[in-house]
């Protein structure tokens, strides 16, 4: 008997001192730690097979496939398969250190060069500014237990959701939603493993015979063009989407104004850069920010966003498929931001 | 959009408007989505156009204008009627058949390019155009439909 009674006190003992070890397993995480950890390079390197989905209205969705490669210094690859067909080359782009490269065999190009960096902290502190964020529980994706996590926009409307790993951290799933609430974008990881990619891996270098372009140079340049691009690229933003490419530049006569659009062949986005004097009071604007003789403005108009920023005496105008942290590094990269 | 605007963005592309009219123009593009398309898909099909055909004989633009108001008009009578005769023993004729088939590959290609979005900043005017290389993969091409749903299976 007595010896029963000890069993059973022992078993209440171990279950007493399991219990708040359980307790702070299934506690929630700080928000901004959750979002730094994912905004950070992963401890060790990773290959996750991943598909992104773009929903837009009155349209079936449409899917990309990819894989990607992540090292721990920060390095990142994407590989898109570039066709049905088995044998064709993927699409790969790279970037590391400061420097970002696209191979695209199927049209025999390649781009390369810097590409601005920031510390995830900045990136953390922009979210921040336009976003309030709550932690959940995030149910599996990738056969891994996840947290999500929820942004919200000054209005509370839900505008990206986040699910990440709960023991590595990494982002395995985004969903970003459109200003009426509906799905706009989804990118889920299917499968994921450890790895350590080699570091040539993220800067692919040019087939023979194909000659390297800057990244400031559209993607269809017009070989008898006036007045060569070369006068507006170094106008423009110097951080540009993961996947995304300068797919037309068009200048005026004077030179005074520049357009620019951005394309990842699903989601788009325009650049304007033009004198501040011009008139712009476009509907729904409200100033959300102001720094001496800058000036941040979000405009939402008809269910779009755009942002537009006024450094000294130009003005720059985001508008497109793009979140409002996302515009706002954008405008950030122009060469004139302060 | 009607035949008015098509001419007026056609002056616009090839530079005959004055600076009032050109200004009115621009203000019209930044708010109306579907005529800034209507300019992208006619700068597509006017480097196309000069790219794919050799130098077209003096009158043709006109020709195909005064044949396209014409199908207008005789809704009646199929299009490939007005075709057939405008290819028919005029010594312009292989010329206006190239070109035709450039606009048909330009409206193909169309489909391909990406479109600006509807919230967008009037454009300036364009000094540097978009050139789509026939038959090469778009950005377009490495998507694919899909059925929307939200699991790990590929």
């Amino acid at each position: 008997m007595t010896e029963k009674i000890m069993i059973i006190s022992s078993l209440l003992a171990a279950l007493a001192l399991a219990a708040p070890a359980s307790a702070a397993r299934l506690a929630r995480p700080d928000a901004d730690a959750l979002l730094l950890r994912a905004l950070s390079a992963p401890a060790t390197g990773y290959r996750a097979v991943e598909r992104v989905q773009v929903f837009e209205p009155g349209r079936k969705p449409r899917a990309l496939r990819l894989t990607r490669v992540a090292s721990a210094d920060g390095g990142v690859r994407l590989e898109i398969p570039a066709g049905r067909a088995k044998k064709a080359s993927p699409l790969v782009y790279a970037r590391r250190a400061g420097r970002a490269s696209l191979l695209w065999p199927a049209r025999s190009r390649y781009w390369d060069g810097p590409l601005q960096e920031e510390a995830p902290e900045r990136s953390l502190r922009r979210l921040r500014a336009f976003y309030e964020v709550s932690v959940s529980t995030g149910g599996q994706v990738a056969k891994r237990k996840t947290w999500r996590a929820d942004l919200r926009d000054a209005r509370g409307r839900l505008r990206r959701s986040l699910w990440t790993d709960r023991a590595s951290g990494i982002l395995l799933k985004s969903e970003s939603y459109r200003l009426d609430g509906a799905l706009e974008r989804r990118r889920r990881v299917s499968r994921l493993e450890a790895a350590a990619p080699e570091a040539a891996e993220f800067a692919p270098s040019a087939p023979a015979g194909v000659r390297a372009t800057e990244w400031t140079a559209p993607e269809f340049p017009d070989p008898k063009s006036r007045r060569p691009e070369s006068s507006a690229k170094d106008r423009l933003p110097r951080w540009v989407p993961d996947r995304f490419l300068l797919v037309d530049l068009r200048l005026s006569a004077d030179g005074s104004r520049i357009h620019a659009d951005y394309s990842d062949g699903a989601s788009n986005y325009a650049l304007t850069e033009e004198d501040a004097a011009r008139p712009f009071a476009p509907k729904g604007a409200r100033v959300v920010a102001r720094d001496g003789a800058a000036s941040l403005t979000l405009v939402e108009d008809a269910g779009r966003l755009s942002m537009a920023a006024v450094f000294g005496s130009r003005r720059y105008l985001v508008s497109g498929d793009l979140q409002e942290d996302e515009m706002a590094r954008v405008l950030e990269s122009v060469p004139g931001a302060p | 959009m009607n035949e008015r605007d098509d001419e007026r963005l056609t002056d616009y592309l090839e530079g005959r408007l004055d600076a009032e009219a050109r200004a009115l123009l621009e203000a019209r593009l930044g708010g109306d989505a579907a005529l800034a398309r209507r300019l992208r898909l006619l700068r597509a099909l006017r480097t196309s156009l000069s790219a794919a055909v050799p130098p077209a004989p003096a009158g043709l633009k006109a020709d195909l204008r005064r044949l396209a108001r014409a199908r207008d008009a005789e809704a009646a009578r199929p299009w490939w009627a007005d075709l057939r005769e405008a290819l028919s023993g005029r010594s312009w004729a292989y010329g206006a058949g190239a070109a035709f088939a450039a606009a048909g590959v330009a409206l193909v290609l169309r489909a391909h390019l990406p479109e600006r979005p509807s919230v967008s900043p009037p454009p300036p005017t364009e000094i540097v155009e978009a050139r789509s290389d026939a038959g090469a993969q778009t950005l377009q091409d490495l998507w694919s439909e899909d059925d929307g749903e939200d699991h790990d299976h590929l």
